[in-house]
């Protein structure tokens, strides 16, 4: 494989009461959606660590207030450090969407884990497309490029 | 895959403990031989709806004879827009979006699996995505039967 999970590991779930008690008792009418920030934080030595913000929104309420905010940190080891480091070729490109996704869907699992008491509705999580990463990615690869 | 499918539930369904193991294993008596397996196999496909479940083993080896301490059993969800998605794509982008949906329902496992292990006090395991090639095997069960 090309790279290996060193660890993923989360924040406390940050949770805004009112806003919660407010949209428990609104679920019904209320639509909650997932949203994410993944940032690349570092890269050094063939470790690469993505930070994943993810936050709760309703519809009903002001979005700048999200219901609850968690943090997820992955780190993933390059046994082959020039993988990234040959600039922003097609493989190199999905390569770190893959790791996105992965460090999306471990904030997704991380945060229904923490919140499995808190007697949340389900709350669905899409894959983000390619194009919202796409300048991140390029951007990246380019500065990281060394040949 | 953003218009193919979404997530719609990630969670633990059962957590074994062997305690023996479990406490050999926060003693790191283990050492080096230790960390986890993981195996997935899509439940059922229906009414739109593919269910993955995961087991995650937090092991230790002895003898060459895997030890579980703790045994995690997951399940991810995804709905898919096109209830008849797998009737008519491609062979190649079946393969896709399940490799795809292995490696999220994985994802979410792990990160809970994760978790555990601070609760255990065990240390983080690492994780080595599923080999593709047995992502197409464990897919081909699922398509040809």
């Amino acid at each position: 494989m090309d790279f290996v999970v060193l660890y993923t590991s989360g924040s406390e779930l940050n949770i805004n009461k009112h806003l919660l008690e407010s949209y428990l008792s609104n679920k019904n009418s209320a639509t909650a959606a997932m949203k994410y920030l993944t940032k690349i934080s570092e890269y050094k030595a063939g470790l690469l660590t993505l930070t994943t913000e993810l936050r709760l929104a309703v519809a009903m309420l002001d979005d700048d207030q999200p219901v609850i905010i968690s943090k997820q940190t992955t780190r993933f080891n390059f046994p082959d450090r020039m993988l990234l480091t040959r600039g922003a070729s097609k493989r190199a490109q999905g390569i770190l969407k893959d790791c996105i996704d992965l460090s999306q869907a471990h904030a997704y699992g991380g945060f229904l884990y923490k919140a499995a008491n808190i007697g949340l509705p389900l709350v669905p999580s899409a894959v983000a497309p390619f194009e919202q990463y796409e300048s991140v990615i390029k951007d990246f690869l380019k500065k990281h490029a060394k040949l | 895959m953003d218009h193919i499918f979404k997530v719609v539930d990630a969670s633990l369904v059962d957590t074994e403990i062997d305690q023996y193991v479990l406490d050999r294993l926060k003693r790191k008596e283990f050492g080096r031989m230790s960390g986890i397996s993981v195996l997935s196999r899509i439940e059922k496909f229906e009414k739109s709806l593919l269910v993955i479940s995961t087991r995650i083993q937090y092991i230790g080896m002895e003898n060459e004879m895997p030890l579980p301490g703790v045994t995690g059993y997951y399940l991810t969800i995804m709905e898919f827009i096109q209830s008849n998605f797998f009737e008519t794509a491609d062979t190649d982008k079946k393969f896709e979006v399940l490799r795809k949906c292995f490696h999220l329902s994985e994802a979410h496992a792990y990160a809970m699996m994760c978790q555990q292990a601070l609760e255990y006090s065990l240390s983080v395991p690492l994780m080595e995505p599923t080999p593709d090639q047995k992502l197409k095997d464990w897919s081909n069960q699922f398509l040809i039967g």
